[in-house]
């Protein structure tokens, strides 16, 4: 495996991404928009309903969930534009006809949809923990991030959910001719985070425990070898050529 | 020296059979069109020959490499280059960017490919245009460029899947022009195409493909090989007099065209002159007489109906 060689390929998805405007916005105001967004809902929690600082601890060690399953829906997105775009382009003919491997390009592919994503989601991390700590250091008395908690999400959690979320869209990608299309189907995936998440809310499961993030992280890294082995299977110049749709 | 050997080669998909037993070589710079109707394996066929997708069985080899050995693909792919039936080009990347990553995945040296995309570019007349989307391109524009694509890494070899379809006559004139300059830098190219004309205008031999290779020989031989040579001659007057005595000699064939009489015939050099005789006799007038052949489309739908 040439690194290098995806790295030519990442750059180029990369320049793409930065010329198709609506591509930058969805990556960029998702995270920002949740970064901001969750700080001020605590807020108003606090201000408004005079929540007791158990709840706001609790709240805090849940809200960064939803950051998991940004990263995994955001990638889906990212990595079924990158696929399906190169289809309806018919631009994946001549790359294949380039001395590239299939993982070259697989990787390539990859390391396109997984860096832009993973620095946004980094940055609404980072804006989400600034601003939360801004608003309930008065009422928490001490700055509630960073902690084991967003350490697992930032550093396992997030980016085994990225991996998980392209992969998935370039399995779905070989099946279908949209990009609206792979990333419906590729959102039905997810349905484990979302369930996740509500069992976290009725209580049912404890979504700030370390170890249950822990336990999720090890869960989704499972998941990222299934998928990615059968992305990698599904992506050969061979069933690309004669049997994608 | 054989640039491209091909023997046997077959393909399958399931119970179809889309290429059978083809058997064919090119020369170093050699220009070898491979005609055929949809649906013939022509575009199967390079795919197979640029290490896209397996063959079935048979062989294939550009140069000394083996197109069904995985190093060798490798190896094959950084020396041919490739214009899909598709341009397939980034719409919203510039020309300059198009030619810049492909030449990198090839493995381009940079200062080569910086000096290959400027020629080409130019050579092509989108220099002017380097910086602009190719999604604001025409549809000529785009297929140059896609023709720049396949060059820019200076391939000893090149595919081309009908690289003049659907295009202007300026802009396909273009194209012919720089491929009949490929030739003079003695590139190995194999052409698929609709266009009979085009095939008969640039390649130094052209193969009828319907599944099977039915001919393989270069246009002028075609020509011979399927309906003999025709002696058009002009008569001043036509008459039921001088048909009757034409007819009489048993040539192949006999057409009538307002005054013209046009005569297939096997061996024109011995028949014309015993022809005009026995019209002189039969006191036709004979205005002038020439000769034609077969055109390629003639061939080429005698080949394919057969």
């Amino acid at each position: 495996m040439r690194l290098w060689k995806s790295w030519i390929l990442a750059k180029k998805d990369l320049a793409i991404m930065r010329k198709r405007r609506s591509l930058a916005t969805a990556i960029l105001t998702f995270p920002l928009g949740l970064g901001i967004a969750l700080p001020l809902l605590i807020e108003y929690i606090i201000i408004r309903k005079s929540a007791t600082v158990t709840i706001v601890s609790s709240l805090l060690g849940a809200f960064p969930f939803f950051f998991i399953i940004l990263s995994a829906l955001l990638p889906l997105y990212i990595s079924s534009y990158g696929i399906v775009g190169e289809k309806t382009e018919k631009s994946l003919e001549p790359l294949l006809a380039t001395p590239t491997s299939d993982g070259e390009i697989l990787m390539g592919k990859y390391i396109g949809a997984f860096l832009p994503v993973l620095g946004a989601i980094y940055l609404g991390l980072t804006i989400f923990m600034f601003l939360t700590d801004l608003l309930t250091v008065s009422k928490i008395g001490h700055f509630f991030y960073p902690n084991w908690g967003m350490a697992i999400v930032y550093f396992l959690g997030a980016p085994f959910a990225c991996i998980y979320g392209v992969s998935t869209g370039v399995f779905v990608s070989s099946k279908v001719n949209n990009i609206q299309g792979a990333y419906q189907i590729g959102a039905f995936s997810l349905i484990p985070l979302y369930a996740l998440y509500i069992l976290g809310e009725i209580g049912i499961v404890s979504l700030s425990s370390n170890t249950n993030l822990l336990i999720i992280s090890a869960g989704l890294l499972v998941a990222v070898i299934l998928m990615y082995m059968l992305s990698r299977a599904t992506f050969n110049r061979e069933s690309i050529l004669t049997k994608w749709k | 020296m054989k640039m491209i050997e091909v023997a046997n080669l077959t393909r399958k998909f399931g119970g179809f059979t889309a290429v059978d037993s083809l058997t064919f070589t090119l020369d170093r710079g050699e220009i070898f069109g491979l005609l055929g109707p949809n649906g013939a394996g022509k575009t199967t066929t390079v795919r197979m020959l640029c290490c896209l997708i397996s063959k079935t069985s048979g062989s294939a080899r550009i140069g000394d490499l083996d197109t069904s050995d995985s190093d060798d693909a490798m190896k094959i792919r950084k020396m041919i280059g490739l214009v899909p039936d598709n341009v397939g080009l980034y719409e919203t990347l510039s020309a300059y960017a198009n030619l810049e990553f492909y030449g990198r995945m090839y493995e381009f040296p940079e200062k080569q490919l910086k000096e290959n995309i400027q020629k080409y570019l130019k050579m092509l007349d989108l220099w002017d245009k380097k910086d602009s989307p190719v999604g604001s391109f025409s549809k000529g524009m785009k297929q140059k460029v896609s023709l720049a694509r396949a060059l820019v890494h200076d391939p000893e070899v090149l595919f081309m899947d009908e690289p003049t379809a659907n295009l202007d006559p300026e802009a396909a004139k273009t194209i012919r022009d720089v491929i009949l300059d490929l030739r003079k830098e003695n590139r190995t190219i194999l052409l698929n195409t609709h266009n009979l004309d085009e095939a008969q205008r640039i390649c130094n031999r052209i193969g009828v493909l319907k599944t099977r290779l039915i001919a393989v020989d270069t246009p002028e031989n075609l020509a011979k090989l399927v309906s003999g040579r025709k002696t058009v001659i002009l008569l001043e007057e036509m008459n039921n007099k001088v048909l009757g005595v034409v007819r009489a000699l048993n040539p192949r064939s006999v057409e009538t065209e307002g005054n013209k009489i046009i005569v297939g015939m096997a061996d024109p050099d011995r028949e014309t002159p015993a022809i005009i005789t026995a019209i002189v006799s039969a006191g036709g007038k004979v205005r002038s007489v020439s000769e034609t052949g077969a055109s390629l489309e003639d061939i080429y739908l005698h080949l394919v109906r057969e």
